[in-house]
């Protein structure tokens, strides 16, 4: 029996037609801005913490 | 337009399991609280606390603008006033006012201005949306807010009546009323640092007085929370079972 692939979630099929959405690269986008700003924001935290009191 | 708000209302508010982006921008907006807070723990400010603040700000302006424009779905109906009405809930003013530090960014430093700057210490409350357990702490204080309020006249009525005896009965002993509510906080929390003290006996006898009304009338409000707390976790908890 043929195992079926992760189907692509952006695609939708309709009596119309075929639709590609962008949403998982739109939420992809989303958290890697998140998680970058939060990695920075820790790193300059870390920064001035240790430059004031140090 | 629609889906976009209730888009923007998902990520921004607390995270439901399986959402990534509203995840990772509660993470971010934790983070920027906590480190938001350090330039509190310095005694000047350096480079980096300037790039700390021009980053919080703009990351606290655009959640405070998103939260205005989902203010509908946060009040749970359509209308301008939902809009008005969200301005006014405790949370946005919160919000509001952990911008205000940001002002000292655009004018030239002064004592008044430097003032604005303790304004940061409110950022900490911007947590509470994201922690179940100050969710929960609030609840519990919203719960009890008036035997609480009831025990608060109390102690604040006790220390006023302390401070006006003690200050006629040593007068030299204050410059003026403010060091006579001073020593009465100090003595009835059973403090004592011990900077202020009664010479006379007099003056020591009140003291006595407060130091044993102040145990009694200090542990009421931790009673109170202690039992509400309580409470609310047994709550919790048979929510659960059922």
């Amino acid at each position: 029996m043929a195992t079926k692939k992760n189907p692509n979630k952006d695609v939708y099929i309709s009596d119309v037609g075929v639709y590609h959405s962008n949403k998982s690269k739109q939420t992809f986008v989303f958290v890697l801005l998140c998680r970058i700003l939060s990695i920075v924001m820790a790193i300059l935290g870390l920064a001035a913490f240790v430059s004031g009191n140090f | 337009m629609s889906d976009f708000k209730k888009r923007t209302y998902e990520v921004i508010e607390v995270s439901s399991i399986g959402d990534a982006s509203s995840r990772a921008y509660d993470v971010l907006m934790t983070t920027t609280v906590i480190v938001g807070m350090i330039p509190l723990t310095l005694k000047a400010d350096n480079k980096y606390t300037f790039w700390i603040e021009i980053l919080t700000t703009i990351i606290f302006l655009i959640d405070y603008i998103a939260r205005i424009y989902t203010a509908d779905y946060k009040m749970g109906y359509k209308s301008v006033k939902a809009y008005i009405a969200y301005l006014f809930t405790p949370l946005a003013i919160f919000d509001f006012l952990s911008l205000v530090p940001a002002i000292y960014l655009f004018t030239p430093v002064s004592s008044t201005i430097g003032l604005f700057r303790l304004f940061r210490i409110f950022r900490v409350l911007k947590l509470v949306r994201y922690s179940k357990t100050m969710v929960v702490i609030a609840n519990v204080l919203r719960k009890v807010k008036k035997q609480l309020m009831a025990v608060l006249i109390l102690i604040t009525l006790y220390i006023f009546v302390s401070a006006m005896l003690i200050f006629q009965l040593e007068p030299d002993l204050f410059t003026n009323f403010f060091d006579a509510l001073y020593w009465a906080t100090i003595s009835i929390t059973t403090i004592g640092y011990g900077d202020i003290s009664p010479t006379t006996s007099v003056g020591r006898f009140i003291t006595m007085i407060s130091a044993l009304v102040g145990v009694a009338v200090i542990a009421l409000p931790t009673g109170i929370i202690t039992a509400a707390y309580m409470a609310e976790i047994s709550r919790k908890k048979s929510k659960y079972e059922l």
